[in-house]
């Protein structure tokens, strides 16, 4: 017989018969037999703390991966939170714009606009005032502000310092760049014939600038 | 899954076994229950992770090695009574007062469930991965196997071996190593007894 084939049987007591007598008198000879049977117990014992360790190791295993994906989610709830709240702070923040500060600057836009009345733009008058015509052409037909005003500026006769600033004035209010139009804009005083237009720019200048 | 096919589940092989754990550990309910045992006296998680652990631990080695075990009510009942004692069992340890313990609400000891966990004694603990260490994982397996009662064909099966023959052989072999080593530590064999 194969004496390690019935140990479990023989520490358990269900050996008898004639397999009981042959596996006892295999052991009575047998030292490595008689070693197990001897430490029988203990080996059960350590053996079955392996497998609460193997079991531990399986638990601690599932532990970690929990941890970790409790961890990630937690992480992307973040992550989900952070771009919510960012989202709608940019939200609010487009619609005050749109519904606020828009709504003011198309307001005073179309208030602007609704006072704003052009002048007679000087485009055709008598050969003396060439220059003035050329800066009025460049200025209505090629929307170019900078070179009307260059020609204008270029033009040094004393007579047409304070007329020429006048419609470079006029030009920026057109444009709407009210703190260009003040910087040229010449006083009623100095300029009679315009003294009412000057005073009506200078109204828009009180309520827009 | 109802509480049988658990049963076989974890008894089946080792792959079956930690998806079960996994689906365990991921237990609101059973999470729950056991933060509330354990919350009683400490709140400290490293507490409640170690008896949650261990609770787990007791259930599925008492499902593999109790071929009679009989769970009465349902899985939660069993498994806050394993955590109610590894509790109660760690307070003591800790030397925690009896009238302390008395005033804890619910906190009475399961009696038809034992705690036998070798490797909460950190000694013996110590003195297992010490002998692991020494083991390949081939004996390792069968010897675990074989101490939770498998047959040997059972285990034949599970570890991939030809036959029954073959892990009787192994299995022999592998005892013989261990009580080798415990006829060199006569303190190691004492302290198992104990």
């Amino acid at each position: 017989m194969n004496a390690y084939d019935y140990i479990d049987d023989y520490m358990e007591g269900s050996l008898n018969g004639d397999l009981l007598r042959q596996f006892e008198s295999i052991l009575s000879e047998d030292a490595e037999l008689q070693l197990v049977v001897k430490n029988y117990k203990g080996v059960k014992q350590l053996s079955s703390g392996m497998l609460e360790m193997d079991l531990l190791d399986e638990v601690n295993a599932a532990g970690v991966a929990y941890n970790n994906v409790g961890e990630s989610k937690g992480l992307l709830k973040k992550g989900i939170i952070f771009l919510v709240l960012s989202a709608t702070i940019v939200v609010a923040c487009i619609v005050i714009k749109n519904r606020f500060i828009d709504t003011v600057d198309s307001n005073s836009n179309k208030t602007f606009a609704s006072l704003y009345q052009e002048p007679i733009w000087p485009v055709k008058r008598s050969s003396a005032d060439t220059i003035l015509q050329y800066a009025m052409y460049e200025f209505l037909q090629k929307d170019d502000i900078e070179a009307a005003k260059l020609l204008l500026q270029t033009d040094t006769l004393t007579d047409n310092i304070i007329t020429n600033r006048y419609w470079i004035s006029e030009m920026y209010l057109k444009k709407r760049r009210l703190d260009s139009t003040a910087l040229y804009l010449p006083k009623a005083e100095s300029m009679p014939i315009k003294a009412e237009r000057i005073k009506v720019i200078e109204s828009y200048l009180k309520e827009f600038r | 899954m109802v509480l049988k096919d658990l049963m076989v589940e974890i008894k089946s092989s080792k792959i079956r076994r930690e998806k079960v754990i996994t689906m365990l550990y991921a237990d609101k309910k059973l999470r729950n229950g056991i933060k509330k045992i354990v919350r009683i006296d400490q709140n400290s998680k490293s507490h409640f992770d170690e008896i949650f652990n261990y609770t787990l631990v007791q259930f599925l080695k008492n499902v593999m090695e109790k071929e009679d075990l009989v769970i009465r009510e349902n899985i939660y009942s069993y498994l806050f009574g394993i955590a109610r004692n590894l509790h109660l069992m760690k307070l003591r340890k800790e030397k925690r007062q009896p009238q302390e313990l008395s005033e804890n609400e619910n906190l009475t000891q399961a009696d038809d469930i034992t705690i036998d966990l070798k490797i909460m004694n950190s000694e013996k603990k110590e003195l297992i991965i010490k002998v692991l260490t020494l083991m390949g994982d081939q004996c390792k397996n069968i010897l675990m196997y074989w101490s939770s009662d498998y047959r040997m064909k059972e285990i034949a099966e599970m570890l991939g071996y030809k036959n029954e023959s073959s892990v009787r052989k192994k299995k022999f072999d592998c005892m013989k190593k261990l009580s080798l080593y415990m006829e060199s530590h006569p303190v190691t064999a004492q302290m198992l007894q104990e």
